[in-house]
């Protein structure tokens, strides 16, 4: 796959309608309320850190507004799978991005905070923010539902061995699925994570 | 590896930490945006194996790894915080339940007034009324969104009645069989808003032959109704604009014409909706025939919906 014009590309915004074919096309026939775009976002950008990439959101937003562009070029993409077009545009960014870095300089480098090395398993010492985190993660857990706090506590809690015991009688005691049960699980702790950044950056 | 559950679990630790050759890595990561399943499998992973760095529970040979992947400097700033995050949730998993309530510290924020008392509250037992209510609440919403649509549609359904109506009333005048005060009524614009006000409308849903029904729908139309609605359920919605024909099935004859007509949603069903008098439908069947209008208006029909009129009892006639 060739993306071709690759400035105007970056620079194209969707329009609305634009937007909703795609995200019409991401939910196959069965609408999702656009969970299928933030969970593919989601996906996006957790490969994008994988390849340890500084702008991981970016690239997945620049991914999707590709795949959204391509889209509406052509009217329809119909042989192949909306998760395997995504990735392969995926990969195609990725490629864009490290012939970036090797040309330019890695400004970022300069934001990136260099921590205390230590061996073994060495609990991560922030900085004079580790405070104001637990707090912000404190009110965080109030924002939950007592039923989301109850369970992402549960669920989290315990060493390894205990861990998959207690998930099996968690995923019991609530009707789920051991399947369901870690995608709310994880889905919580992402928005606890998020809520943290957030409250952390003063937001 | 000791700590791992199973050897699923060491390969995606062994993705996640960049231990695998490359191309596992690079069919891993193609899974990981692909493959639902694994998808969730290895956001679980993550979570488990950054947990099981803070608590000290990796074994001493992966801990450099994990540091060079999740903390050292040139990594995402978001692994980082993934770490740090995991730190201060098992600080709070430590601590003891009732300390953790009363613990409790927001920042100056408004909702943290009530923050202590609503721990309380709600850390009951998921059984209890507390949970009844939110639950009625839910229902509630559900019901007043619900309503909201409902409403939505018949407005304009309505509205559509109204233009039905004033279609109606020039092939009315062009019948002559309207007396001469209607003229006058016309002009006004008044009386003819009184009798869209006093409209009887009787609305219905057909589905398609096709869907496998073998018995013949059935709609009974109460007396004095002036105008029939009928909402007709697509199969999809291929084309723009839709026109409705209402047919005699023994015949084949024509006995009514839609205008063009754009396809709506119902309960997520794709439907067209038109209207027509109600002293069209004799008791006797019908059939209805649903055509998909090309850009050229070039007609190609697209569904077929039978059924049996039938008047209510009395007389069925203005």
């Amino acid at each position: 796959m060739e993306d071709t014009g690759k400035k105007s590309t970056r620079n194209w915004a969707a329009t609305p309608s634009a937007f909703q074919r795609f995200l019409d096309w991401l939910d196959e026939g069965i609408p999702s309320n656009g969970e299928k775009y933030l969970e593919m976002r989601r996906r996006l950008v957790r490969y994008f850190e994988h390849k340890n990439c500084l702008t991981a959101d970016d690239l997945a937003d620049d991914t999707l507004n590709r795949v959204t562009r391509r889209l509406e070029e052509e009217g329809a993409i119909t042989n192949v799978v909306p998760a395997q077009y995504c990735y392969t545009m995926a990969k195609f960014v990725f490629l864009e991005y490290t012939r970036r870095s090797r040309v330019e300089a890695t400004s970022a480098d300069a934001e990136i905070e260099s921590l205390p090395g230590k061996s073994g398993n060495a609990i991560v010492q922030a900085s004079d923010s580790n405070g104001e985190l637990l707090e912000c993660l404190e009110y965080c857990l109030q924002q939950l539902t007592s039923a989301n706090r109850d369970l992402i506590l549960e669920y989290y809690r315990g060493e390894l061995k205990e861990k998959i015991q207690q998930r099996r009688q968690l995923a019991d005691r609530l009707e789920l699925s051991a399947n369901a049960l870690s995608i709310r699980a994880c889905r919580i702790r992402d928005e606890l994570e998020a809520c943290t950044r957030k409250c952390s950056a003063g937001e | 590896m000791p700590y791992t559950k199973n050897n699923h679990d060491e390969l995606l630790f062994g993705y996640l930490l960049g231990t695998l050759p490359a191309e596992e890595i690079e069919r891993l990561d193609e899974r990981s945006v692909v493959d639902d399943d694994f998808a969730v499998q290895l956001r679980d992973a993550e979570n488990d194996l950054v947990d099981a760095y803070v608590r000290g529970k990796l074994p001493a040979e992966l801990a450099p790894q994990f540091q060079a992947v999740y903390l050292a400097p040139g990594t995402p700033q978001s692994r980082r915080e993934k770490v740090r995050f995991a730190e201060k949730l098992r600080s709070i998993q430590q601590r003891p339940a009732a300390a953790t309530a009363a613990n409790v510290v927001s920042p100056d924020k408004e909702k943290a007034g009530t923050s202590a008392k609503r721990w309380s509250l709600f850390s009951w037992p998921v059984w209890q009324p507390q949970w009844g209510m939110a639950l009625a609440a839910l229902v509630l919403l559900a019901a007043t969104g619900y309503l909201s649509m409902a409403n939505h549609l018949l407005r304009r359904r309505a509205e559509r009645a109204e233009a039905d109506q004033a279609s109606l009333r020039q092939k009315f005048q062009q019948a002559g069989s309207i007396p001469n005060s209607s003229q006058q009524e016309n002009a006004g614009g008044k009386s003819t808003r009184h009798a869209l006000d006093q409209l009887k409308i009787a609305a219905f849903v057909l589905v398609p032959a096709s869907r496998g029904l073998n018995s013949l729908a059935s709609i009974t139309v109460p007396t004095g109704t002036d105008l029939v609605v009928l909402d007709l359920r697509l199969e999809g919605t291929e084309f723009r604009q839709y026109r409705v024909a209402l047919q005699d099935p023994a015949t084949r004859e024509v006995l009514w014409r839609s205008p063009e007509l754009e396809p709506q949603s119902r309960d997520r069903e794709p439907i067209v909706s038109c209207a027509l008098r109600a002293d069209l439908l004799k008791p006797q069947n019908y059939l209805l025939q649903v055509y998909g209008l090309h850009a050229d208006s070039t007609e190609e029909a697209v569904s077929s919906y039978s059924f049996r009129a039938k008047r209510a009892a009395g007389t069925g006639s203005r």
